[in-house]
């Protein structure tokens, strides 16, 4: 399925705490089944507040590093041109406008869900908005409520 | 122990020479860094292993995720304004 993942999603990756939250992260970031993107205009957000990060994290300047190298590896991260001409519709659809490019990008590729702890996402219909419990049991039905 | 050449151009040699470097330990360096890539970028389970391995020493929270994806996205959003587009 394709998702389109927000922001926080991609810090939950390296969070000290919530062990199960954490590994339910990372089981979707390596799941077979998932083919993740996001606007490419987040890598550089990420390095504009690399110090930031790096101060709250303690990640060295190599940590920080390796924590984008697998970013990159995992999430395709689509410049805004080729999805451009959705800004308006997202503007539309996106309850809020810091969303817009992560509705423009879903709308575009016709994507699966945008995957966000932001409870704020939902509040549209266009657009399914998952978050990591919610995208986890997707992928595995079996599992019940663990 | 295999031996690597390499051809250094005549400028960058110029540029070199005087440097305190141990331009062969730089090189291995560089290969290894490499072939690490190389392989991480084929293995999702060192892929997944370099993020708990960073997860282990991080202080981030689940707290400080949502507060860091909300300023990258304001950021975004800051861009989207400066070009007409929201």
């Amino acid at each position: 399925m394709k998702v389109v993942a927000d922001a926080n999603e991609l810090f939950s990756a390296v969070i000290a705490k919530g062990k199960g939250w954490k590994a339910k992260t990372l089981d979707i970031f390596f799941s077979d089944d998932v083919k993740l993107s996001a606007p490419y205009r987040l890598l550089a957000e990420l390095e504009r507040n690399r110090a930031d990060i790096m101060s709250k994290s303690g990640f060295s300047h190599e940590e920080f590093d390796a924590f984008i190298g697998v970013l990159k590896l995992r999430v395709d991260f689509v410049p805004l041109e080729k999805f451009l001409d959705k800004i308006d519709e997202a503007k539309e659809t996106s309850p809020h406008a810091k969303d817009i490019e992560y509705f423009a990008l879903a709308l575009k590729f016709k994507s699966d869900c945008i995957w966000s702890e932001e409870a704020r996402l939902k509040e549209q219909a266009k657009v399914k908005v998952l978050n990591t419990n919610e995208l986890w049991k997707l992928l595995n039905p079996e599992s019940g409520d663990e | 122990m295999a031996e690597l050449k390499i051809r250094i151009p005549d400028e960058l040699e110029k540029e070199m020479e005087g440097l305190p470097v141990d331009w062969s330990e730089i090189a291995l360096e560089s290969i290894k860094l490499k072939v690490f890539e190389s392989h991480l970028s084929r293995s999702k389970a060192l892929q997944r292993a370099v993020l708990e391995a960073l997860a282990s020493k991080s202080k981030l929270s689940k707290e400080s995720a949502l507060e860091f994806g909300r300023k990258a996205n304001e950021g975004m959003l800051k861009q989207l304004k400066r070009e007409g587009l929201a």
